[in-house]
């Protein structure tokens, strides 16, 4: 049996343990929201033991993109539920996440100019990358946290949105990197052009979506549907080199805002975030390359954005503080419960890794799962405290919602077992 | 998609069309607006683009009461290396790992459509036509390629001795059937009654015999091909074993998903591609036929268990999406400058193989005493060929590689127009006999026992 049928049944049943995480109760509390654990599995199997090679990888890159790209289809119609539920707070999210993504990309753009010694190009390359894998936080490791110790609460919900809202800012800086990265197909459009041809691109399958979905909602053929443009989404992006996560967020977000099943879709769509996750993990733990570039350089990158994160990160948690009525109940120290990394970051990592030449692309994905072991540990720590102060977290025996989600309406029986 | 029968507004297809266009211009501009990158489209775009591209081709073909199964042709032929070339050789050979889990799935859902009670209803009707079919169908059809032989290149120069082994394995070509394009038409029109009972059981079994005819027919044509080959008996013990093998693996694996549907029933997706992928593989490796194998499955889970709806459904609602592309792909695979080169023949021997399947199937619903609208449509689902026959030639191709790939050729002629017409003519035939007026259920049960000869 060959070893790529091996992996991919090895990866299929991740995807299984990934789903049954979701779904089920008794297991619910195992497993971190970012799968910041797959990454570390996934080093473990692949530079540690060397059980899964560079050629096995190369085999599943397209998989591992496209699963990617899924991520961030997700992350598109999260944001667009937090636009509508609160406009005000989306916005927000946006802010405070470009407020981050500026605080990495100015440290890193010394890193990379000091001590990289990279040229112009490169420099702005490197900072806006490290950047945009650097300030997004996750949507769900607040109501993972919350879920699992049976409690809900304006923290948790606006920690929640925040989460939502910040993929935004990193699709568009993720448009741009790959707009003006080498080795594109779209040589006569200038960089805006091509910036604006991977989100038009979004759109415009995130409108045929809306459109083909019509007035009535079937799940059946809707699953197709999405799935097929998606796809071609990210089929597109790969093939003539622009950025599949960022259309495929477009798409996301466009099918959310003009969509009036919207819920309805992010109801079905949403039980395959995790099953999608852990093996994009895992592949992307595998992929780590610890010789592409000299280890001092790399630590000091990667030391530098993330110790840059940590600190932006107090900033944002105060200016949340301030800003935000509903989360001022956890105190002013949000901040370090906001530095779990999302499967839009995991995603936007895979594809940096592939787009980018070397050591540029194979720092960042080490750069994100360092940063998504680092938010692992970091993040849960400060959550507990945070939740613990607002009166979220308690060990009453209450019964645990169905879905994490708490945003969408309870579903059916019978969509229940159609989800399922 | 399969089971969409709801009725679609003029607006809607307006919609549809449109939403087409636009399918099909995102990748030519993509490729046009990158000379530099000369390869045709990516897999991935390719497998979105057959997806959409098959959906929304099958929904309007639907407006002119044409199978969705011709619209996901038409849209891999139209988008193949040889009409439009969004997707070139390369990639459609890429695709093949989705044929893999689209054939595991049709056999695993042949099997399961394959209920005790409908094969009791048919049982009479079916063995008399298998009978027939496979005997004076395989007959007649290699008296037909002896009589062409003239007209086709690699044919024509052979001696009598070798022709005649080369005719006999044309026979075997000619009774073989599609379970993939009954499955798929089945799936769509949801139709229920005596004439998909039929069609249904035929195939499948006919599978079964096809698989052991043309073992016999390599084992007997390899002496007359080859000069000083001789027949050799191992060939039959090794198809025996792989058989019951099958059989065994078959059982084993339904009993384990009637023991996964009962005791667990979540994630079946996830459990169908590992079956589909992994299985599949592991069968190949230990020498076990894989669609006999899944059927096998399919048929214990149904028969044996109270999970059979289950799986059904879930393996349905996997497949609307795998088919699409499965069948899509195969559209993309036709070779249509051969077709064009060979059509006189290929469609010589379509059309006499066409006949002789009407006429016998006519002899053999008299003799079987069916009721009348079998008698008259019990031929259509029958003229389809796909997957089976091709992978049938490639078998033959490799077993005498002296004149294989142009017999291989050939296949691909007749499978592409068969591949075209069978499923309409099977369509046709379950909207005449009233077997698709039934509106869709959400969930669709399995086929009902055919009603009693009357």
């Amino acid at each position: 049996v060959s070893s790529t049928v091996s992996l991919l049944v090895a990866l299929l049943v991740l995807a299984y343990l990934g789903s049954a995480l979701f779904k089920r109760r008794a297991t619910r509390d195992f497993g971190l929201a970012s799968g910041a654990e797959y990454v570390v599995l996934g080093f473990l199997l692949g530079p540690l033991l060397g059980l899964i090679g560079r050629d096995l990888l190369t085999t599943f890159d397209g998989m591992h993109r496209m699963g990617g790209a899924w991520l961030a289809l997700l992350a598109g119609l999260g944001y667009g539920v937090t636009t509508r539920r609160s406009v005000g707070r989306a916005t927000l999210g946006v802010v405070l996440t470009a407020l981050v993504g500026t605080g990495v990309a100015a440290a890193s753009w010394f890193i990379a100019g000091y001590l990289w010694k990279l040229a112009l190009y490169e420099r702005v390359l490197l900072s806006l990358s490290t950047a945009l894998l650097c300030c997004a936080t996750t949507h769900n490791v607040s109501p993972w946290f919350a879920t699992s110790h049976k409690q809900h609460g304006g923290v948790t919900e606006a920690l929640r949105d925040l989460g939502r809202a910040s993929a935004l800012v990193p699709a568009v800086v993720l448009a741009f990197v790959l707009a003006i990265a080498p080795n594109h197909g779209l040589d006569m459009l200038v960089p805006w052009g091509r910036v604006g041809v991977t989100l038009g691109t979004g759109v415009l399958l995130g409108l045929l979506g809306t459109l083909l979905l019509g007035s009535e909602f079937r799940s059946s053929e809707s699953w197709g549907l999405l799935l097929g443009l998606a796809v071609l989404g990210a089929g597109l992006g790969f093939y003539v080199g622009l950025s599949a996560v960022a259309c495929n967020f477009c798409m996301g977000l466009t099918v959310s805002l003009a969509s009036r099943h919207a819920h309805d879709i992010r109801a079905m769509i949403s039980p395959s975030e995790k099953a999608v996750m852990l093996p994009v993990a895992l592949l992307l733990g595998a992929s780590i390359e610890p010789e592409s570039a000299p280890w001092v350089l790399l630590a000091a990158l990667i030391g530098g954005a993330l110790g840059a994160r940590v600190l932006s990160e107090f900033l944002r948690g105060f200016l949340v503080f301030a800003l935000l009525k509903k989360a001022r109940a956890g105190g002013p120290w949000l901040g370090p419960a906001m530095t779990t990394t999302s499967g839009f970051t995991l995603a936007a990592a895979v594809e940096l890794r592939h787009m980018l030449p070397i050591p540029l692309g194979p720092a960042l994905l080490m750069l994100a799962a360092l940063g998504a072991v680092l938010g692992a540990v970091l993040a849960p720590l400060q959550l507990r405290r945070v939740l613990q102060r607002a009166g979220e977290l308690d060990d009453s025996n209450a019964p645990l919602p169905l879905s994490s989600d708490s945003d969408l309406p309870p579903l059916s029986e019978g969509e229940r077992s159609s989800l399922s | 998609m399969s089971g969409s029968s709801k009725k679609r507004t003029f607006g809607t297809r307006i919609i549809q069309a449109v939403a087409l266009l636009i399918v099909f211009l995102l990748p030519y501009a993509a490729a046009k607006a990158s000379p530099s990158l000369d390869s045709g489209l990516g897999v991935l775009a390719a497998v979105g683009f057959l997806l959409l591209a098959g959906t929304l081709m099958s929904e309007l073909l639907e407006t002119i009461g044409l199978p969705h199964l011709s619209g996901y042709l038409l849209a891999g032929i139209l988008a193949g290396p040889h009409v439009f070339h969004l997707l070139d050789h390369d990639v459609v050979e890429k695709l093949s790992p989705v044929n893999t889990l689209a054939l595991a799935l049709i056999a695993l859902a042949g099997g399961a459509e394959l209920r005790l009670t409908t094969l009791r209803s048919v049982a009479r009707s079916v063995s008399i036509a298998l009978l027939l079919q496979s005997s004076i169908g395989f007959v007649v059809i290699t008296g037909i390629f002896l009589l062409v032989a003239p007209m086709i290149p690699f044919a024509s120069e052979l001696a009598m001795a070798p022709l005649f082994g080369v005719a006999i394995l044309w026979g075997v070509i000619g009774v073989c059937r599609s379970p993939s394009a009954c499955l798929g038409i089945l799936s769509q029109t949801r139709a229920k009654g005596p004439l998909a009972s039929f069609s249904l059981a035929f195939i499948m079994a006919s599978d079964v015999v096809v698989v052991l005819l043309m073992a016999c027919a390599l084992m007997i044509a390899r002496p007359l091909v080859t000069p000083g080959g001789s027949i050799s008996p191992e060939a039959l013990n090794v198809l025996g074993h792989e058989i019951l093998g099958s059989i065994a693996m078959g059982t084993t694996l339904g009993l384990l998903l009637i023991l996964y549907l009962k005791l667990v029933e979540h994630n079946l997706l996830l459990v169908l591609l590992v079956l589909g992928f992994g299985m599949t593989e592991f069968m190949r490796y230990v020498h076990i036929d894989p669609l006999l194998s899944f059927m096998t499955a399919g048929f214990v889970v149904m028969n044996l268990s109270a999970q059979g709806e289950k799986l059904l459904h879930s393996v349905e609602n996997t497949g609307a999406v795998v088919f699409v592309v499965f069948f899509a792909t195969a559209g993309a695979h036709l070779d249509v400058p051969l077709l064009r080169q060979m059509w006189p023949v290929a469609l010589l021997l379509c059309g006499s193989r066409a006949i002789i399947t009407v006429l016998i199937a006519i002899v053999s619903s008299r003799w079987a005493k069916d009721p009348p609208m079998l008698r008259r449509w019990g031929f259509s689902s029958l003229v389809s060929q796909a997957g089976l026959t091709l992978g049938l030639g490639v078998v033959v191709a490799r077993a005498f590689p002296e004149f294989g790939e142009a017999f291989r050729n050939l296949v691909i002629a007749t499978v592409a127009i068969n591949e075209c017409v069978g499923p309409i003519l099977f369509k046709i035939a379950l909207d005449r006999a009233g077997e698709t007026s039934v509106e869709a259920p959400s969930v669709r049960p399995s086929l009902m026992p055919a009603a009693p000869p009357h």
